[in-house]
């Protein structure tokens, strides 16, 4: 019963932890500016992620060392560079949309400038970090995110035609007034919201926070296959409220009072302060694991001591580079920047940079050195996984052309 | 990243030096002005309706105004082309903004004194700001 507990909770929080400032962005802005015309590519990025955080919790579970902790081994100090470059510098603009996400959402409760609160947040989030036991930091926010189910609720509540909608979504074409670039672009950024690079090193270290061994692997599978999946669901949600409300006011996503509009205008107050109950809990528990996973990433690629499961005494070099990218993150929020364009750019280069983090994964999964014969790949899940690999190539060198192309999708 | 930073914060348009492309400049802008001018409309509907907070409804509606402002300034800053459509197309685009960007004002300050009953009443010249601006994006090439 206990371990069927903690299964069912570990799914409740991989739905509720799915969504973050990226995945609010993304989807509100496509629904917004092409209805439901992209609609696909929410499963196709919740299939990759769930590929590939699979193989990685597989990997951690197995050797009890998280995925970058191996990829200098087994790759060589060169790649592991090149992908600690990338990944950590869009792990700090993701830091940094995060922050002030739960800057926003804070002030859209209490009305005050959200640039006077993202040093509160960053004290706040260092105290999580500093303070809380993994499983618990995981579990509350994992769980207050939920609260974006009112997204659900909404569309539900606004008695769409499910046929005309279901058709909208199954129909991808390029809507009238827009380019194949402009869409191919929020394609990708929608590709990247869903895969991005943090949520598999976070996973990975974090089966090893957790303690996970080979009797967990169940966990990891329903947390990735049940989880993950309704955590894609919610995004649709948020991408057909905004294709439902805002787009027949030719509204378009600037502001991220913009994605929770449309649950006030369908749901009326409670709703709405659900909805930014949800959208704080899920840019919070976003910068915490961002920060995390700053932290995981150069420490385990330099071999230091890492974990919240080790006392911070032991692992202070781990925490000075987490205490040193919220600062950054802090400084460049509170700059003044755009925080819905940090949040575009940071899901778009973390497409670009997609390959990086997920080819080594791939192999490391089919080495039989590290995780024994009777766990890695098959043939069906190594066929799935190569041909996303060849999508997530594909993805990284059009990025920049059609970024430059398309102004950013403006 | 630091490309990627300074792409996030307001920077200069370059000057146009055809019509067409300060038409297009223009597009951008009236696009851009709509979907501010709606959300405050939309906001100012559904608080009247009862059906958001105080500070919720003030900060989106304070975030549309400093939008305006941004896009009203960009475009104000831009060079247009020496011809008279130009000079046309900018004078009445400018009005028109300016008119919405009053209005979107005037909500700001009744949702931050907290009446919020009387919103969309506040809100209504908003609607033929957006028609207007309808009407000039109509006019574009």
């Amino acid at each position: 019963m206990k371990r069927f507990l903690g299964v069912f909770l570990g799914i409740l929080t991989a739905i509720g932890g799915f969504v973050d400032m990226g995945d609010l962005v993304a989807n509100a802005a496509t629904g917004a500016r092409f209805q439901m015309t992209l609609a696909w590519v929410v499963p196709v990025g919740v299939v990759g992620i769930v590929v590939y955080a699979e193989m990685s919790g597989r990997v951690a579970a197995i050797c009890g060392r998280p995925v970058f902790d191996l990829v200098r081994e087994r790759l060589g100090p060169r790649f592991g560079m090149a992908n600690l470059i990338a990944s950590f510098s869009i792990n700090v603009l993701t830091l940094t949309a995060e922050l002030a996400g739960v800057a926003i959402a804070l002030s859209l409760a209490a009305s005050i400038n959200y640039l006077l609160l993202v040093p509160f947040v960053t004290v706040l989030v260092w105290l999580v970090v500093w303070r809380l036991p993994f499983s618990t930091m995981e579990r509350i926010f994992g769980l207050l995110g939920l609260c974006l189910l009112v997204f659900v609720v909404a569309v539900w509540q606004f008695g769409p035609d499910w046929g005309t909608l279901w058709s909208a979504a199954a129909d991808p074409h390029v809507p009238s007034g827009e380019t194949p670039f402009t869409y191919a672009y929020f394609g990708i950024a929608l590709f990247g919201a869903a895969m991005t690079p943090y949520e598999v090193f976070f996973f990975s270290s974090g089966a090893v926070e957790d303690g996970w061994t080979v009797r967990d692997l169940n966990e990891n599978r329903a947390n990735v296959f049940i989880g993950f999946p309704l955590g894609g669901l919610l995004s649709l949600a948020i991408m057909a409220c905004a294709h439902l409300v805002l787009a027949p006011h030719d509204i378009g996503v600037d502001q991220l009072s913009q994605v929770a509009l449309p649950v006030a205008v369908v749901v009326g107050k409670l709703g709405l302060a659900i909805v930014l109950v949800g959208i704080f809990a899920a840019t919070f528990g976003a910068a915490l694991e961002t920060a995390l996973s700053a932290g995981y990433t150069v420490a385990q690629y330099l071999g230091w001591p890492w974990g919240k499961h080790r006392r911070p005494r032991q692992a202070s070099r781990f925490h000075v580079i987490i205490l040193l990218t919220l600062l950054a993150g802090t400084v460049i929020a509170c700059s003044g920047i755009d925080p819905v364009k940090v949040t575009e750019y940071s899901i778009v280069l973390s497409a670009a940079a997609l390959p990086l983090t997920y080819f080594p994964i791939l192999v490391i999964a089919n080495d039989p050195t590290y995780i024994g014969t009777g766990h890695v790949n098959g043939r069906f899940l190594n066929t799935i996984a190569t041909i996303y690999l060849v999508i997530l190539v594909a993805v990284s060198v059009a990025t920049i052309p059609l970024m430059i192309i398309t102004k950013a999708g403006s | 990243m630091l490309a990627c930073c300074s792409a996030c914060v307001a920077h200069p348009v370059g000057p146009a030096r055809t019509y067409d492309s300060y038409a297009a400049k223009a597009s951008t802008t009236i696009e851009s002005a709509i979907s501010a001018v709606e959300t405050v409309r939309l906001v100012a509907d559904t608080a009247a309706e009862g059906r958001t907070l105080g500070p919720y409804t003030s900060i989106a509606v304070s975030e549309q105004e400093d939008a305006l402002g941004g896009v009203r300034g960009t475009f104000a800053s831009i060079q247009p082309p020496p011809d008279e459509r130009s000079a046309t197309l900018r004078r009445e685009l400018l009005d028109v903004l300016d008119d919405a960007f009053d209005h979107v004002g005037d909500v700001r300050i009744e949702s931050r004194r907290g009446h919020l009953d009387g919103l969309d009443v506040v809100a209504a010249p908003l609607g033929t700001d957006s028609k207007a601006l309808n009407a000039l994006l109509e006019q574009l090439p």
